[in-house]
């Protein structure tokens, strides 16, 4: 048969009925009645009390979330070495290739010295030039100055001594341009100025190097900090030398840092300078006020094994110790709690 | 645990994995209460449920 | 005379207003919609999500007065939209280059998931639908910036999540009626009238079809919600499998107790066995219609004694069988119920797990798809060559208006809910942006300026009459005033969204009425063939599970009798014969199921068989005689033997006067054995 015969089962009654059939209140209670009623005075016990606890747990969550210093949106940052010849030239030979670790002083490229050898050459002419010239001037003021006055005029050992000087400049300057000269060819030598990595490298042997362009980007491998965008609600839970724990994102392990600075500023686009410099305010309705961020540089202390810190790499940033802040509250909360109790008391 | 869920590239807040975990473990509470008649001993079972959700999620905020 | 007028115009207009006012109840459901939905809004505008006013929508689309009902849409509407998001992803991904293999694969989609949801009940009809359209608000949508659809389909995930958290909290918290008290409720009313409707069978004779329709008609809207309670509690899966064990039941009660009478009928007159059978199920189904366990137990043993001798008779009585049969099937039914009821209310596992299936017609799945598809397809040429911009907007009203149709019984007076509906919204939108708004910003300020129309909109939905205009007001509203933080107020972009939203719903009523409509005749024309197949197939033994047909040949007979119009006596007749088909389909699924039963037995091998030939075969003179010789094959065998073989007879002798009476109309429908 495709259906069961149902076994006898005793008829249940509702509910309902139940409640009905209650003895008014005023009656001697029967026990049954106040079985019925401890019942219910557990249940909404129970109730309450998973209740109380959810409003705990939701305070904590929104504590934990919203009002904690922590952020999602925090980033790597590094500084770059631009680096730019001082010299104009070709570039004769290249010694980095994209990516290489540099050291502080290493040569970079090499332009093109001929120029600068023919320009010390040339003024190590020039210098000559002037001393033979200084000698002949000095010679002839000095003879002059052994006359007397009945064989040359006063003006005119003025006029060789001024002579003479106007030569002695003439060599300074000439020496100078020595000086330049050499610098300039030591120059053609381009150096790291920092420890660290050249970055995107689109420089190849032959390239024109112009003076003051930049055209190699080494990044400062000591330099790396940690930029954690924090809302403006949980500012007043950042203190400068708070520690702080970073977990980049795909790897596991912390990197650990301090807070070492707070910005102080952040652009407004009302303050933007319209027509004659007046700022252009746009109206702008909101329903609900958002956070602005406000960037926290955290030195970094620590950088575990096997990390390897990449400028601009996205990171959750918190501050504070890990699961510090789940006990802090509690404690807090206990200690609220007992306070409050003893107030009572 | 602060690390985002990677999910075939896409990551994903810790906290929608958190609620997710919470929404599961309380399907699994469920079947358990309907064995125990879990209804006969709380005023107002679905606020309880609901109640006992957020419970789940803090603790799992706590514990990882 | 003049002096009674006014007392009684004051109390027709008290009357009149009183109706108009909304209840208390109703005032509660729109302060729970209104408070989840700010609710929505301001945390999706605090989680800075990019669409926060389609978590707004999400609140409104599963705005449902119970809970239970709106914990089972908000599960499927969830798992909906996961699955459109992915499709969107994958065919913007695929076709991001072709804008026209993508509306042509999305429409092929869109088709394919109205085809699918023709064939799904309730909330999960609605959630493959869903997944359909988040195509279109997905990938439709972005179809000029591909690049964004990632970031779309995440939000939208993001914000329907959102609402769906906060409407079940605010569910929760403001202790939302739950599904299971309100069916405890209609399920009462419905055994309270089944058992009369019985009563009224076992005492004055058969009612007619009309009457027996009706009690269908109480019963069946009862099985959505039975379906909606399992995900309300923790015990909800068996509450819900008591509440459906209960309504199978019930059909099953309305359906015996008028073949009982029909029976009887049949025979001509009573005899002493059948006198106080009917005495049995009388006293069971009379009075509060609430017969305790022990009473039912009682019945049924008497009745299976009655049935046990009559069935033992030197020469048996088919049609005493038949209704001693039907009487103790009656008992079963009723103690099933009884059964159902309990563990629907205490929430105990009920005697048994049935499905109540519903009948879908696989023609009109396939119309409805094609309907979609062309007016989809149609529309997006339409705007290819009107070269409107923003045009994609329209496009995704269209879809989804479009797809909620499909799934509405009646989908053109929907279309003219959707019309009214959207003109409301536009102006609703327009007067709360430009004039109560105008500029303000604030969130308590935009929470008020919406309560009104939300609340009006809650309003109507809950009226049975107004649902369709409410709920896309309800649901089009936020879609219009497009809460954004910060807010933009640009008239030109409000009036052409307007534009777009009525234009889109006008195409909705033009695609009812004109691309593939399902006229009653055609309707008639499915249902009725369907029905013949299912009796071929019965017939030959393969009709399936009885229970469950029940259930499905009722469901069969409430939509074939909604699309049965024309002159009274035409309609009755046609009733008569479907009720005349499902009657001989019952009892020919059931007969080849209990003989098969019997076939283990060496003594009724020979006449079983013989008897599951005749009913498969022909002809149907040879049916009775078949049943009496199953029956004296069984008089030496133990009680159950006797009962099974008498069951079995009961069922042989009831198709065959069922065939007997309608021999000329079963003729033409081409079965095997007649």
């Amino acid at each position: 048969m495709p259906d069961p015969d149902p076994p006898a089962r005793p008829a249940s009654p509702e509910p309902e009925s139940r409640a009905d059939t209650l003895p008014a209140s005023e009656e001697p209670m029967l026990p049954a009645r106040r079985r019925l009623r401890l019942g219910r005075i557990l249940r909404l016990a129970a109730t309450g009390l998973v209740l109380a606890c959810a409003a705990a747990a939701a305070a904590f969550v929104w504590s934990y979330y919203v009002t904690a210093p922590w952020t999602r949106d925090g980033q790597v940052r590094v500084q770059v070495a631009s680096v730019a010849p001082q010299v104009s030239g070709q570039i004769v030979e290249l010694r980095v290739t994209d990516n290489q670790t540099v050291r502080k002083g290493d040569l970079l490229y090499r332009i093109d010295p001929f120029d600068f050898e023919v320009a010390i050459a040339s003024a190590e002419a020039e210098m000559k030039n002037r001393e033979a010239d200084l000698q002949v001037k000095r010679t002839q003021a000095q003879r002059r100055e052994q006359l007397t006055t009945l064989s040359t005029s006063i003006e005119e050992k003025q006029q060789f001594e001024g002579t003479a000087k106007i030569a002695e400049a003439a060599l300074d300057s000439a020496k100078a341009q020595l000086a330049q000269a050499r610098i300039n060819l030591e120059r053609t030598q381009v150096r790291s100025p920092v420890n660290g990595r050249v970055t995107n490298l689109l420089l190849r042997t032959g390239d024109y190097a112009t003076k003051g362009t930049v055209n190699v980007a080494v990044i400062d491998t000591d330099s790396f900090w940690i930029d954690g965008y924090f809302e403006e609600t949980k500012m007043a839970h950042v203190r400068v030398g708070d520690r702080a724990e970073a977990v980049l994102m795909g790897f596991g392990d912390i990197v650990r840092g301090t807070v070492e600075s707070i910005t102080l500023g952040i652009s407004t686009a009302n303050a933007a300078p319209s027509t004659q410099g007046l700022p252009s305010v746009n109206p702008v309705y909101t329903w609900v006020r958002l956070a602005q961020r406000v960037p926290v540089r955290i030195r970094i202390d620590h950088v575990p094994e096997g990390v390897t810190l990449v400028a601009g790499m996205t990171c959750t940033v918190s501050l504070g110790e890990a699961g510090a802040r789940g006990r802090d509250w509690l404690l807090v909360a206990w200690n609220r709690l007992r306070g409050g109790g003893a107030a009572a008391r | 645990m602060r690390h985002d869920l990677d999910l075939g590239g896409i990551l994903i807040s810790p906290f929608v994995a958190y609620a997710a975990g919470a929404l599961l473990i309380l399907v699994g509470l469920r079947a358990i209460f309907a064995r125990i008649r879990f209804s006969r001993y709380v005023a107002n079972p679905p606020l309880v449920e609901a109640g006992l959700y957020i419970c789940l999620v803090a603790l799992l905020v706590v514990l990882f | 005379m003049s002096a009674a007028a006014p007392p009684a115009r004051i109390d027709r207009w008290l009357d009149r207003i009183e109706a108009v006012l909304p209840a208390p109840s109703a005032w509660a459901f729109a302060l729970r919609i209104w408070l989840a939905m700010m609710l929505a809004l301001y945390a999706a505008f605090w989680l800075q999500l990019e669409s926060a006013s389609s978590a707004a929508v999400t609140v409104a689309i599963l705005a449902q007065p119970k809970r239970g009902q709106a914990l089972s849409k908000a599960f499927y509407r969830f798992a909906g939209t996961l699955v459109g998001a992915a499709l969107a992803i994958l065919l913007v991904a695929a076709f991001g280059q072709d804008r026209v293999l993508l509306l042509v694969s999305f429409t092929l989609w869109l088709a394919i998931c109205v085809f699918v949801a023709n064939f799904l009940q309730d909330t999960r009809a609605y959630g493959a639908m869903l997944s359909g359209y988040t195509v279109a608000i997905i990938a439709v949508a972005n179809i000029d910036t591909p690049q964004n659809v990632f970031d779309s389909a995440i939000s939208r995930v993001a914000a329907i999540a959102l609402g769906i958290v906060c409407i079940t909290f605010i569910n929760d918290a403001l202790a939302s009626p739950s599904t299971w008290r309100s069916l405890r409720a209609g399920l009462s009313n419905a055994l309270t009238g089944t058992t009369a409707f019985a009563h009224a069978c076992l005492t004055k004779g058969d009612p007619g079809p009309e009457a027996a329709l009706r009690q269908i008609g109480v019963i069946a809207p009862l099985r959505a919600d039975a379906n909606a309670i399992a995900g309300e509690f923790d015990d909800g899966p068996q509450r819900a499998a008591g509440a459906r064990s209960a309504i199978a039941a019930l059909y099953a009660v309305a359906a015996r107790a008028r073949t009982f009478a029909i029976a009887v009928r049949w025979r001509g007159g009573t005899t002493p066995a059948i006198e106080e059978a009917r005495a049995i199920c009388a006293g069971l189904t009379g009075g509060s219609g609430r017969p305790d366990a022990a009473a039912i137990a009682a019945a049924r043993g008497r009745l299976c004694a009655l049935l046990r001798a009559a069935a033992l008779r030197e020469e048996p009585d088919l049609d005493e069988v038949v209704a001693l049969q039907r009487a103790l099937d009656l008992a079963r039914a009723l103690d099933f119920a009884r059964d159902g009821f309990g563990s629907l209310s205490e929430g105990y596992r009920p005697l048994r797990r049935v499905s109540l299936p519903t009948h879908h017609d696989v023609a009109l799945a396939l119309r409805a798809a094609a309907r979609i598809a062309l007016a989809f397809g149609l529309t997006c040429l339409l705007f290819v060559f009107a070269g409107w911009p923003a045009t994609s907007f329209a496009l995704v009203q269209v879809a989804a208006t479009g797809a909620l149709s499909s799934l509405n019984p009646d989908p053109r007076k929907f279309a003219n809910g959707v019309f009214l509906g959207m003109a409301l919204a536009s102006t609703a939108a327009g007067i709360t942006l430009f004039l109560v708004l105008a500029g303000g910003q604030g969130f308590p300020l935009l929470a008020i300026a919406m309560a009104p129309v939300i609340f009006a909109a809650c309003f109507l939905a809950l009226r049975p009459a107004t649902f369709g205009v409410g709920f896309i007001l309800l649901v089009f509203f936020p879609v219009l005033v497009a809460p954004a933080n910060p807010q933009v107020y640009d008239l030109q972009v409000f009036l052409q969204n307007a534009l777009l939203v009525l234009i889109s719903s006008g195409i909705l009523w033009l695609t009812v009425r004109l691309v593939l409509p399902v006229s009653p005749e055609r309707a008639r024309l499915y249902a009725f063939e369907s029905a013949r197949r299912d009796l071929r197939d019965a017939l030959v033994g393969e009709g399936g599970d009885a229970t469950t047909r029940t259930s499905f040949n009722s469901d069969r007979l409430y939509q074939y009798a909604q699309a049965n119009t024309g002159a009274e006596p035409v309609r009755r007749r046609r009733l008569e014969l479907a009720f005349a088909i499902a009657h001989l389909e019952a009892s020919a699924a059931r007969a080849h199921a209990q003989l098969r039963a019997l076939w283990p037995d060496p003594r009724l091998r020979a006449a079983a068989t013989r008897a599951r030939t005749v009913l498969a075969e022909g002809p149907a003179d040879a049916i009775p005689a078949a049943a009496r010789d199953l029956l004296r094959a069984a008089r030496g065998g133990d009680g159950d033997t006797v009962l099974g073989a008498a069951r079995a007879a009961s069922d042989l002798a009831a198709a065959a006067r069922v065939m007997e009476r309608h021999r000329r109309f079963l003729r033409r429908l081409g079965l095997p054995g007649l």
